[in-house]
């Protein structure tokens, strides 16, 4: 009976006939073309299939599926290359990622979201940027720097990396990894994951910057923060001397003409003699367990300059800053500089044996976007 | 190229019903069905006779077949539409025991599409192909002990699932 059952029902699965009129039309092409040729006109038939080359729209569509655990439709039968990208990098990677395939368009730049992986406060989200109109801005030099968020609906913060994966020359994407953790586990329900802003050109530069140099003793002053941010979980509690202080009122007991959080960085001298079109390296110093590293960006009305410092002991780990202040100064001419001190919290017992880098990005060209895309996760 | 011609028109539906009952799906089958062809025509195999070219299918679309399941992204994706097993060029059953008979295949095939992938493919062998156990242990290059093994597994499930002897 059962046996009966599946024998009718699968009779009825039989292989189109335009399916083996084209395997028999290349049996016949074999034998007019010689072997070899043939070879390589199968091995092209064959991956052209396995993209969305010869299906047929409609096929496309019928089978579109749901991924396991989400509610989410893509295009069946054939492997995005964002997984060939990830296996190439790590086969143990790709088993944690969930395709998510959704995407938005703005200034003839598609951003997509390819895949996630979240697990409790953390994910890793896999983007991809690629050109659609006729602009050819997407390629090997892009880069997101950080106006990237993923957002869970509920205001959740979070900080995060980016790091480039690879650019593909044949389908034209930069894919990125992105990752974050946030103050709280992801509300896995609805996600939406945001970039900003585009780099297009940028220059980069590693700079070993010379710890022989640091300063044990060094005067502080107070700076309204512009800008504060941190490389550290957010349960992690700031040292109190570190934290910024809401600023006070007056004597009179009116409140102070510039409300911005006040914050104590090292006093190195006058801004004028910093450069305003380049990075500079103020100065560093090594009290109350805090290593400080002051730079100076210059002035941004025209350019944006960033830098990422990072620390490595002697095994070759490296640590990024645990904080980062940023404010502004203005000299008696008028020129505008921006400053941040990067804060390594310690103690380090041996600093001498600590080498301390610092990537300076120098951004050229950018595209502001706001691409967008929300999707659903289900536990 | 006649030989080759023959092969192709007597172990398509073969290899198509086997793609299709590991992988579940049309879209998939055809792939899998069109990558063994090429494998065949690329390959300069001669075959010694019949048993011979029917291992050598079934063999390279259980591994074609594994292959498309080492993919990550084939792993964690699932079919939103259910195949219809009926068909669609089959048109409507011409009456209605045509089609409780249809609905009979498709339940049976649903249920044994439940099973774990290598149940899957000794059932198919065993059920459609009419092939023995030792035909199967000698196709998937393993002991005849191991297929029994998943066939008692499979038909057990089946049993549990269809209410029906197997």
């Amino acid at each position: 009976m059962f046996q009966d059952d599946y024998k009718k029902a699968y009779e009825k699965i039989v292989p189109s006939e335009e399916c083996v009129n084209e395997i028999l039309t290349m049996v016949n092409e074999n034998s007019d073309t010689g072997n070899s040729e043939n070879t390589e006109r199968l091995k092209r038939g064959t991956k052209m299939k396995h993209g969305f080359g010869l299906r047929p729209l409609v096929a496309m569509l019928a089978v579109c599926v749901m991924l396991a655990g989400c509610g989410i439709t893509v295009g069946a039968a054939y492997i995005p290359e964002i997984y060939k990208v990830i296996e190439r990098i790590s086969p143990k990677m790709a088993d944690l990622f969930v395709p998510i395939q959704e995407s938005c368009v703005r200034k003839d730049i598609c951003m997509q979201v390819e895949a996630i992986h979240m697990e409790g406060r953390e994910a890793e989200i896999l983007v991809s940027f690629s050109d659609v109109g006729e602009t050819d801005l997407i390629h090997g030099e892009v880069d997101l720097y950080d106006s990237y968020g993923l957002s869970s609906h509920k205001g959740i913060g979070t900080l995060g990396g980016c790091s480039f994966l690879e650019y593909d020359e044949t389908s034209g994407k930069a894919y990125f990894k992105i990752t974050m953790i946030a103050e709280k586990p992801y509300d896995k329900d609805k996600i939406t994951f945001y970039t900003k802003m585009l780099l297009t050109e940028h220059s980069e530069e590693k700079r070993e910057i010379d710890l022989n140099n640091v300063l044990s003793e060094v005067e502080l002053k107070p700076v309204h923060l512009t800008g504060f941010g941190r490389n550290m979980p957010m349960e992690e509690e700031l040292p109190e001397h570190l934290q910024p202080q809401q600023p006070q009122k007056t004597e009179d007991g009116e409140m102070p003409l510039d409300p911005r959080p006040v914050t104590y960085v090292m006093d190195l001298g006058d801004a004028k003699e910093c450069s305003t079109d380049d990075i500079t390296i103020m100065g560093i110093a090594y009290a109350d367990g805090v290593l400080r590293l002051q730079i100076c960006r210059g002035n941004e009305e025209n350019a944006c300059r960033y830098a990422f410092p990072y620390l490595k002991d002697a095994s070759g780990e490296e640590r990024p800053n645990n904080y980062t202040a940023g404010w502004t100064e203005t000299d008696e001419a008028g020129n505008r500089r921006h400053f941040e001190e990067y804060w390594f919290v310690g103690p380090f017992e041996n600093l001498e044996e600590y080498s301390l880098y610092g990537m300076l990005y120098r951004i050229e060209g950018d595209v502001q976007g706001d691409w967008k895309v929300t999707f659903r996760l289900e536990e | 190229m006649k030989g080759k011609e023959q092969k192709v028109r007597t172990y398509s539906p073969m290899v198509y019903r086997l793609a299709f009952s590991l992988l579940k799906n049309r879209e998939n089958a055809e792939d899998i069905h069109q990558e063994v062809f090429c494998k065949y025509l690329e390959s300069s195999i001669e075959f010694d006779n019949e048993e011979h070219a029917k291992a050598w299918f079934i063999r390279v679309t259980v591994n074609c077949c594994k292959n498309y399941w080492k993919s990550a992204w084939n792993r964690k994706r699932v079919d939103l539409k259910q195949e219809n097993m009926s068909g669609d060029n089959i048109g409507a059953p011409a009456t209605k025991m045509q089609a409780e008979t249809d609905e009979r295949s498709d339940k049976v095939i649903e249920t044994v599409k439940t099973l774990p992938q290598k149940y899957r493919v000794v059932v198919h062998l065993f059920y459609y192909e009419d092939l023995s156990v030792e035909e199967i242990s000698h196709y998937l290059s393993q002991k005849p002990s191991t297929v029994r093994t998943q066939l008692t597994r499979a038909r057990a499930i089946l049993r549990e699932k269809l209410k029906e002897e197997v």
